[in-house]
C-alpha cells in the first residue's frame, strides 16, 4: 500500500516493509530517467519513479504559463512552484516528504509543535498524562467538522490508529507500544501505554497519526484523504499539478485566507526560480542556495530562510574494512574541512554539525565543537589504524542531491592530501536505497535526514541499533541504553543531559556518521504575501496564515 | 630500391600517390593536425601532469566562479578548480575512451563483418540479423542502458561504447569483404588450396582496411561526442576526474553567472570532434572517391 514507486526524503521515514516495496517498484523501471535527475535539489527527487521522466524540468512544466493564465487571474489564489512531485496522498503510508507537505493543510493530528518548539493542543483540546506515564487521556474538540461533513469524534481518532497498527503503515512501531485504546464518550481518547514512552506525543504531531474519518480508515489505501484542515483536496495530477482549495466549515472561524493553492511541480531548481522571477509563481521552496543573496537584496521578493530543515553526514560503514576502525574514521573525519564543505554547498546558508541533536534545541550539547582539519591528527590515526600509507575506499553519492554531490567532491580533494582516496560514484536514489541503505554493500556515502523537533529523530532512528535507519553497523551496548533511558523521560529538563551524554560519545567514539552540516529551507514569495509558511519543525508547509494584502 | 626492403616498389608507388592525395586535401590535413596537437597535449599531460598549472580536483571554495583571468585563463568552476587546468586533462580522458572504444569496435565488428562477408549463407544472415537488432536502438540508448545495467564507471563506459559501435564496423567490414570476396585474386588462393584464415588475414583484411580506416576515424568522433554525452548524464565518467561532459553536467547551472564553466570544455568537444570528423571526410575523400562508405 506504500505508494511505491514515491520520491524520498532521505528523511525517509519508511517501515521495513513499505522500503521493500519501494525498491521492487524502482527495480523494475528501467533507470533511464537519470537525465532529469542532473538539476536535482537536496530535497530529494527521487529516479525511483522509473520512466515517467518528470525529472527534465520542462516536460510536466510547459504549461506553468499557459495553463493558469499567471498569478493574478484569481484573486487570493496562491502559485506555489514545488521542488519535489507529490506522489501518494495516504498519511499514514506514504513516507515522502513531499506529501507530508501538503497533507499538512489538509488533515490534522491531535497535537502540533508550536514555534516554540512545544507540543501544543490541537484537535485535542487538552490532554493529560498518568503520574506513571503510561496514561495519556486526550479531550477532543467539539465543533470539528470533516471535509465531507461528519463531526468528528473519538470513533474517528480510534480508528485511524488502528488503521496504522493492523495495516502495518510507517508508525505502526509506536502503536506497538500502545497496549489498549478506548473512547469513554465521544469527545474523549484514552491510550494506555505498555511501558512509558516519551517520543509517543511528538510523533502524534506528524501526518504519520493524522486523523481520517472512521469510515475512510477502513479502506486499504487513499487516494483522496478527508481531514479536518483547512483546506480540502480538489486534484492532483502526478509530476504536474496538485491543488487544494479552502474548507468553509474550517473549526477555526478566521482561517485560512486563501482560497486555493495550486502546487506545479517544477523539479529543476533552476527552471523553478527562473520561472518565479518571470512572475508566473507566487511562492517557492527549495531556492539553490547560491541565488540566496540575490533573492536577499531583491525589493520585491520576500526571501523566507528557516533553518534547520536537514542534516547531511558522511556515513561509513563500521563492518567492513577499512571503517571497521575508529582510527581510520577519525583519520578521515580530520581530513576533512567541514566549515569548507559547507560553503561548498550551501553557499554558507547552513551551519556546521556537531551532533544529531537539532540547533538551538534543549537537547542540543552547549559546548561540543566539531572536529577541526588537522592532517598530522590525521596522519597518526592512519598510522594507528594500520594504513600509514592511506586507503581507497568507494565513496557512493546520491546525485540527485546537488549539495552532496558538491561536498563529496571537497571531502575527496581534502582527503586525498592524507592519502585516503575516495572513488566517488553517483548513484540513483532507489540505488542508494538498495545497495547502500538496505544491502549495506557500501564503504562510506553521504546522505540526510529531517532535523523533526523531537530528540528520537536524531538519536535513535539512525543510530541505535535497533533504529528505523540505522544502517551504518555502528552498534554501541552503552549508546543503546543511554538512548532508550532517555525514551521513557517525559520532562526534557531530565532528558536533554542523557542526550548531551549520547552526543560526546557519539564524538569521542567516532559512530559511523560523521556529521557534515544543517541545511536551511530557503523560500521566496513575491512581496505581498504575509504569514508563516513553514511549519516550526521545518519539514512541512502550513498555508493557513498566508494571506495577500 | 635500396632504401627499404618491406616494401615493394608497387607498394611505395601505392603509398606515395596516397600520401599526395592526402595532402592535397586540406580538410584531411586540417583534421590531422588537429588530432596531431590533441594527441600530443594528452601524452605530455600523461606523462607530466604537473605541466597544468593547478591540479584539477583542488577545490578553492573562496575564490569559486571566478571570471577568466591572468592566474586562470579560463576561469574557475563552482568549486574553485581550474577550468583551464582541467579542459587540459580531459583531453586524455576524451581520446582514451574513443580511441579504446573504437579499436575494441574495430577489433570486433572486423571479425564479424569479414566472417560474415567471406563465408556469407548463414553465418552471414545470423550475424548481420544480429547486428541489424542492436543497430535499431539509437545508440545513446544502447549505451544508456548498458551503463545503467553495470555501473557508471569510465572502463563501463568505454565496454559501452565499443558494443554500440561495433554493428556500425561491422556493416563496412561486411560489404567490404563481399566485394573483395568476389574478386580473382581470391578465387586464385582457393584455386590454390590455401585456408580460409590464410585468405581471410592475407588476402580479404588488407583489402578492406580503407573504407574501415574511414568508418573508424569518423566513428570515434562519435564515441567522444557520447562519452561526454553519457558524463553529462552523470553515467560515465565520476567526479571528480574532468571529463569534459561531466564538466558541462556540474556547470549548466551556472550558466547564467559563469558561463565560462561550461564554454571551453564544449569548445573543447566541439574542436575534437571537428579534428576527427574532419580527418575521416579527409581520408573518405581520398581512399573511397566513389562514397561506399556507410556512416
Amino acid at each position: 500500500m506504500a505508494t511505491p514507486n514515491s520520491s524520498q526524503d532521505a528523511s525517509l521515514s519508511s517501515t521495513k516493509s513499505s522500503r521493500r516495496l519501494f525498491m521492487k517498484a524502482a527495480a523494475s523501471g528501467i533507470p533511464i530517467a537519470f537525465a532529469g535527475c542532473v538539476g536535482g535539489d537536496d530535497s530529494g527527487n527521487g529516479n525511483g519513479n522509473g520512466g515517467n521522466g518528470n525529472g527534465n524540468g520542462n516536460g510536466g512544466n510547459g504549461d506553468v504559463s499557459s495553463g493558469n493564465g499567471g498569478v493574478s487571474d484569481e484573486a487570493n489564489a496562491l502559485l506555489w512552484g514545488g521542488s519535489v512531485p507529490v506522489q501518494s496522498l495516504d498519511p499514514h503510508f506514504e513516507s515522502a516528504a513531499a506529501t507530508a507537505r501538503v497533507l499538512e493543510n489538509i488533515t490534522q493530528g491531535l497535537l502540533r509543535v508550536n514555534w516554540d518548539y512545544e507540543l501544543e493542543p490541537f484537535l485535542a483540546e487538552s490532554w493529560e498524562t498518568s503520574d506513571d506515564n503510561l496514561e495519556i487521556t486526550f479531550s477532543l474538540r467539539e465543533d470539528v467538522v470533516f471535509h465531507d461533513g461528519t463531526e468528528f469524534t473519538s470513533e474517528d481518532v480510534i480508528e485511524s490508529f488502528r488503521r496504522i497498527d493492523e495495516g502495518e503503515a510507517i508508525a505502526a512501531g509506536y502503536m506497538d507500544r500502545v497496549a489498549s485504546m478506548s473512547t469513554p464518550d465521544d469527545y474523549t481518547f484514552v491510550m494506555e501505554l505498555s511501558e512509558p514512552f516519551a517520543p509517543m506525543l511528538f510523533r502524534l504531531a506528524t501526518s504519520d497519526m493524522h486523523i481520517l474519518t472512521a469510515e475512510q480508515a477502513q479502506q486499504d489505501s487513499i487516494d483522496e484523504p478527508i481531514g479536518t484542515g483547512p483546506f480540502q483536496f480538489e486534484s492532483i495530477e502526478i509530476d504536474s499539478e496538485f491543488v487544494m482549495t479552502k474548507f468553509d466549515d474550517y473549526w477555526d472561524d478566521d482561517l485560512p485566507y486563501l482560497d486555493k493553492v495550486t502546487k506545479l511541480e517544477i523539479s529543476d531548481d533552476d527552471n523553478r526560480l527562473n520561472t518565479f522571477q518571470a512572475g508566473e509563481l507566487d511562492f517557492i521552496n527549495d531556492v539553490p542556495p547560491r541565488h540566496a543573496e540575490d533573492l536577499e537584496d531583491d525589493p520585491d521578493v520576500d526571501f523566507i530562510n528557516r533553518f534547520p530543515k536537514s542534516l547531511v553526514y558522511l556515513g561509513v560503514n563500521c563492518n567492513e574494512e577499512p571503517f571497521d576502525s575508529r582510527d581510520a574514521r577519525l583519520a578521515l573525519e580530520y581530513a576533512i574541512d567541514k566549515q569548507e564543505v559547507m560553503e561548498a554547498a550551501l553557499y554558507g546558508q547552513g551551519q556546521v554539525a556537531t551532533s544529531p541533536a537539532t540547533p538551538g534545541s534543549q537537547w542540543e550539547h552547549p559546548s561540543l565543537e566539531p572536529r577541526e582539519q588537522d592532517f598530522e591528527k590525521a596522519q597518526e590515526h592512519l598510522e594507528a589504524a594500520g594504513y600509514p600509507d592511506g586507503f581507497e575506499a568507494t565513496f557512493q553519492i546520491p546525485e540527485q542531491y546537488n549539495d552532496q554531490v558538491t561536498a563529496a567532491q571537497v571531502i575527496e580533494a581534502s582527503a586525498a592530501q592524507v592519502g585516503i582516496e575516495l572513488d566517488i560514484q553517483l548513484i540513483t536514489w532507489s540505488n542508494w536505497l538498495s545497495d547502500v541503505y538496505s544491502d549495506q554493500n557500501f564503504q562510506a556515502t553521504t546522505s540526510s535526514y529531517l532535523a523533526l523537533w523531537f530528540p528520537d529523530a536524531g538519536f535513535h532512528r539512525p543510530l541505535h541499533s535497533d533504529g528505523a535507519f540505522f544502517f551504518t553497523g555502528w552498534e554501541d551496548e552503552e549508546y543503546n541504553e543511554l538512548v532508550e533511558e532517555a525514551r521513557t523521560l517525559y520532562d526534557m529538563e531530565e532528558r536533554a543531559p542523557l542526550y548531551h551524554e549520547a552526543a560526546e560519545m557519539l564524538k569521542e567514539r567516532r559512530s559511523g556518521h560523521i556529521m557534515l552540516y544543517w541545511t536551511p529551507t530557503l523560500m521566496a514569495r513575491h512581496n505581498g504575501y504575509t504569514g508563516e509558511v513553514m511549519s516550526p519543525d521545518g519539514s512541512t508547509f502550513r498555508f493557513e496564515d498566508t494571506q495577500l494584502e | 630500391m635500396s632504401t627499404s626492403t618491406w616494401l615493394t616498389t608497387e607498394q611505395k608507388a601505392h603509398y606515395g600517390r596516397f600520401l599526395r592525395q592526402f595532402r592535397r586535401n586540406q580538410k584531411a590535413v586540417i583534421g590531422l593536425g588537429i588530432v596531431v596537437s590533441l594527441f600530443v597535449i594528452a601524452i605530455v599531460t600523461y606523462f607530466a601532469p604537473e605541466i597544468v598549472p593547478y591540479d584539477p580536483s583542488a577545490t578553492d571554495v573562496p575564490n569559486r566562479e571566478a571570471a577568466p583571468s591572468l592566474q586562470h585563463p579560463m576561469g574557475t568552476d563552482d568549486l574553485g578548480r581550474d577550468v583551464f587546468s582541467r579542459v587540459v586533462l580531459g583531453t586524455q580522458i576524451s581520446l582514451y575512451v574513443g580511441f579504446v572504444s573504437i579499436s575494441a569496435a574495430m577489433i570486433m565488428g572486423t571479425t564479424i563483418g569479414v566472417v560474415a562477408g567471406y563465408y556469407q549463407g548463414l553465418i552471414d544472415e545470423s550475424l548481420m540479423r544480429l547486428m541489424d537488432a542492436m543497430m535499431s536502438f539509437p545508440p545513446i540508448l544502447l549505451a544508456l542502458t548498458i551503463v545503467a545495467v553495470m555501473e557508471p564507471s569510465l572502463n563501463n563506459v568505454i565496454i559501452a561504447l565499443a558494443f554500440v559501435y561495433t554493428p556500425f564496423i561491422a556493416r563496412v567490414a561486411r560489404s567490404a569483404a563481399l566485394s573483395v570476396r568476389n574478386e580473382s585474386y581470391i578465387e586464385a588462393a582457393v584455386a590454390r588450396g590455401e585456408s580460409d584464415t590464410y585468405i581471410i588475414f592475407r588476402e580479404v583484411l588488407p583489402n578492406c582496411v580503407g573504407p574501415l580506416l574511414v568508418q573508424g576515424s569518423i566513428n570515434i568522433a562519435f564515441t567522444m561526442l557520447l562519452e561526454a554525452s553519457l558524463s553529462f548524464l552523470g553515467l560515465g565518467v565520476q567526479p571528480p576526474r574532468p571529463s569534459w561532459g561531466l564538466m558541462i553536467n556540474s556547470g549548466w547551472a551556472y550558466m547564467g553567472d559563469a558561463p565560462w564553466i561550461v564554454l571551453f570544455p564544449a569548445a573543447a568537444i566541439a574542436t575534437a570532434v571537428i579534428g576527427f570528423n574532419l580527418l575521416g571526410d579527409g581520408l573518405r575523400d581520398v581512399l573511397d572517391p566513389k562514397g561506399e562508405i556507410i556512416e
